[in-house]
């Protein structure tokens, strides 16, 4: 009896084990974002001890507060500003980033790249504002299977964002 | 009489006899959801089960229940900060409240039933460690109510110290024998067998077998950006280096002990392989330093005690971490490292005053950088050694503003947001805890050089567990001095328990001191 359940239990676990093997490469998807699409958060550099942070710093010149769900950037170099965490999407599917705040001081270009920020994807210009508005950018992610949002900006810029979301369109390319 | 005892006897032999398959039928109910829910976690949760499965059947299983529950705190210890965790503690953040409020005070519940069902032997615990452990309670408790966000930071002073030494002190004073220190140390190796497969697994799927040092230098530039490996085991892949430093001694010294079955050698064989590759992937030249260091100390202390078999382990871990230090990309980067450090004069200007929310903004961004401290000048050109030292002198300036209570745990970035953490585990402690604090971090570094000293000299059987222990707690304090640590992470976090557990072993009393 003892070896039948001993067997029973290293055959559960083994098989357990080489299936997580085998579907581990599912942990590049995990939130599904190429099917679901995801919203970002606001954190950079950092989590906050519950959840990981979807952004980082790309120039230490840069000051990023975040106040009542608002991440702020006070740019003073040119180029780069944060990029986000890796994003799973589907090859040659139209896919729309989405987002919300102010652009205050400046113009501020929103990227989509492939995941080494080597080759941009598509990119827009945030339009100056003072109250929170909506930017919109549509993109074909070609080849790629993983995409990072870069945000762009010029020394003296100052923006605010409310949000960002990647959301898959039910479109084939090209994507207008 | 004689009926009762029997009685307890059965009742006691059934719970134990069934508890193993409940909890065998709770993983697998468990894995075949999470293999429908999230196919990329049933690694994860199948290396749980296996390792859960060693531990049950190896040390776990017919123990009374007191240390069966302390048994599983230590297996749990190492998964507090990973990936499901930190998923689904935010999932009952988002209840209504007065749920998440509720479900933080479990903590004191999970407490009050640790402390209940055995009360520790408090006189077993060194009075050195007790000594230390209260400063830094008490430190960081008068640098909460002192802050200026008392709320916010006494739940960081709850979850970031008090938790974490109060685990430690249950875990350290149940302990009547080395073999119980032994049974505690492989249960934290065992649990940590889970993060570790789980960064060997993204680091290969990522970037395949790393084939020379400019394949690790390659990956390491990615591996700083948002990552799998990160996303998957603790959000941080400085965090990550420091795991690993903390467990290797512990699970090297533990392969090689005779007395642990031999899956369980084989399993902490794993666990110390494992915590080597990640010290190496993560390519943290101050870790692999310090990783390189401890286990030349585990090297040369085994040796003195002749046991050259013990000794092996480690002397291929120094050898296999000087290997990769000294590869090509990896070599230039440390020599880097290493700052001039010369007789500074006149001495510099005072440097400016951090506010809250106020970046300190004397960072420059290219050239060398010359940090001045009394009449010692440390100069270095190399980028991220510049901002090190920049975050550790904008620590010092925090402190000295907030003298001699510090700003409160937890409460270190809202001061210092450019850099978020001072770089420096000693200057973290004294910025947050303030003067109390750094003498916690003295205390506990007194402890470390005494105990080092003392083993030098002892031929008792507790000599390879307090060396294990002692190596593990001992290179990532001084890890963490020189490169940072998490130690007051605001959550309870795992590093805390494993060093506070770590330490108090090395120093506890209560461990049977029969010669060998």
């Amino acid at each position: 009896m003892k070896r039948v359940t001993d067997r029973f239990l290293l055959a559960a676990l083994s098989a357990a084990w080489m299936g997580g093997v085998v579907l581990f490469p599912h942990a590049l998807e995990p939130g599904r974002a190429e099917n679901d699409g995801v919203t970002l958060n606001l954190l950079v550099d950092r989590g906050d001890g519950r959840l990981s942070n979807d952004w980082y710093t790309a120039t230490p010149a840069l000051r990023v507060t975040a106040a009542g769900g608002r991440l702020r950037l006070e740019q003073h170099d040119s180029g780069l500003q944060i990029i986000s965490r890796p994003l799973a999407v589907f090859p040659n599917e139209c896919y729309a980033l989405i987002a919300h705040g102010r652009e205050l001081a400046g113009t501020t270009a929103f990227a989509v790249t492939d995941e080494e920020i080597r080759r941009a994807v598509a990119s827009i210009s945030a339009t100056a504002s003072q109250s929170s508005v909506g930017w919109r950018l549509t993109f074909d992610s070609r080849d790629l299977r993983r995409i990072s949002v870069a945000i762009l900006g010029q020394d003296g810029n100052v923006t605010e964002l409310d949000s960002i979301s990647v959301g898959r369109l039910q479109m084939r390319p090209p994507c207008s | 009489m004689a009926t009762a005892r029997a009685e307890t006897r059965s009742i006691s032999r059934l719970t134990t006899v069934s508890a193993g398959p409940a909890l065998f039928a709770a993983w697998l109910i468990g894995a075949l959801l999470i293999t429908v829910i999230r196919p990329g976690q049933l690694l994860e949760f199948a290396t749980i089960g296996v390792a859960g499965a060693i531990a049950w059947r190896a040390i776990l299983r017919g123990l009374k229940w007191v240390d069966l529950m302390v048994g599983a705190a230590c297996f749990l210890v190492p998964l507090l900060n990973t990936w499901p965790l930190r998923i689904y503690q935010s999932l009952a953040d988002r209840l209504p409240t007065p749920l998440p409020a509720l479900l933080s005070a479990s903590s004191l519940v999970a407490i009050a039933l640790l402390f209940g069902v055995g009360l520790p032997r408090w006189q077993s615990l060194s009075r050195l460690t007790v000594v230390a452990a209260s400063v830094l309670a008490i430190g960081g408790l008068a640098a909460a109510l002192l802050s200026g966000n008392v709320g916010v930071s006494i739940s960081a002073w709850w979850s970031g110290v008090l938790v974490p030494i109060t685990i430690a002190a249950a875990v350290t004073g149940r302990l009547y024998s080395w073999n119980d220190g032994w049974r505690v140390v492989a249960l934290l190796a065992l649990g940590a067998l889970v993060p570790l497969t789980v960064a060997v697994a993204a680091y290969l799927l990522s970037f395949g077998v790393p084939r020379s040092g400019d394949d690790l230098a390659v990956a390491k530039v990615l591996l700083f950006r948002p990552h799998l490996i990160q996303e998957s085991t603790f959000g941080n892949i400085g965090h990550l280096a420091d795991f690993a430093i903390l467990v290797m001694p512990a699970a090297l010294v533990g392969a090689a002990r005779l007395r642990f079955p031999r899956l369980v050698r084989v399993a902490l064989l794993v666990a110390g392989a494992g915590s080597l590759i990640v010290l190496t992937i993560t390519v943290s030249r101050s870790a692999l330093l310090f990783g390189a260091l401890v286990a030349l100390a585990l090297v040369i202390q085994l040796t003195l005690q002749r046991d050259l078999r013990s000794a092996s382990l480690p002397l291929v871990a120094c050898a296999v971490l000087l290997a990769v230090s000294l590869s090509p990309p990896i070599r230039s980067s440390l020599t880097e490292l290493i700052p001039r450090v010369m007789i500074a004069s006149p001495l510099p200007a005072a440097s400016a005053t951090p506010q809250p929310g106020v970046a300190d903004g004397s960072n420059p961004l290219g050239g060398e950088q010359s940090t001045t401290v009394g009449p010692i000048m440390v100069t270095t050109g190399e980028q991220s050694e510049i901002e090190r030292i920049d975050a550790v002198r904008t620590g010092v300036t925090v402190f000295a503003q907030r003298m001699p209570f510090g700003v409160g745990p937890g409460q270190y970035e809202t001061y210092d947001p450019t850099h978020t953490a001072s770089h420096s585990l000693f200057v973290e402690m004294l910025a947050e805890e303030g003067v109390l604090g750094a003498v916690a971090f003295l205390l506990l570094f007194i402890l470390i050089i005494r105990q080092a000293l003392s083993l030098s000299l002892s031929r008792t059987r507790a000599d390879h567990l307090r060396l294990a222990t002692l190596a593990g707690a001992g290179g990532f304090l001084l890890h963490g001095a020189f490169a940072g640590a998490p130690l007051a992470f605001g959550v309870v976090d795992t590093w805390a328990i494993l060093f506070w557990i770590q330490i108090g072993i090395a120093g506890a009393t209560n461990i049977a001191e029969a010669p060998r």
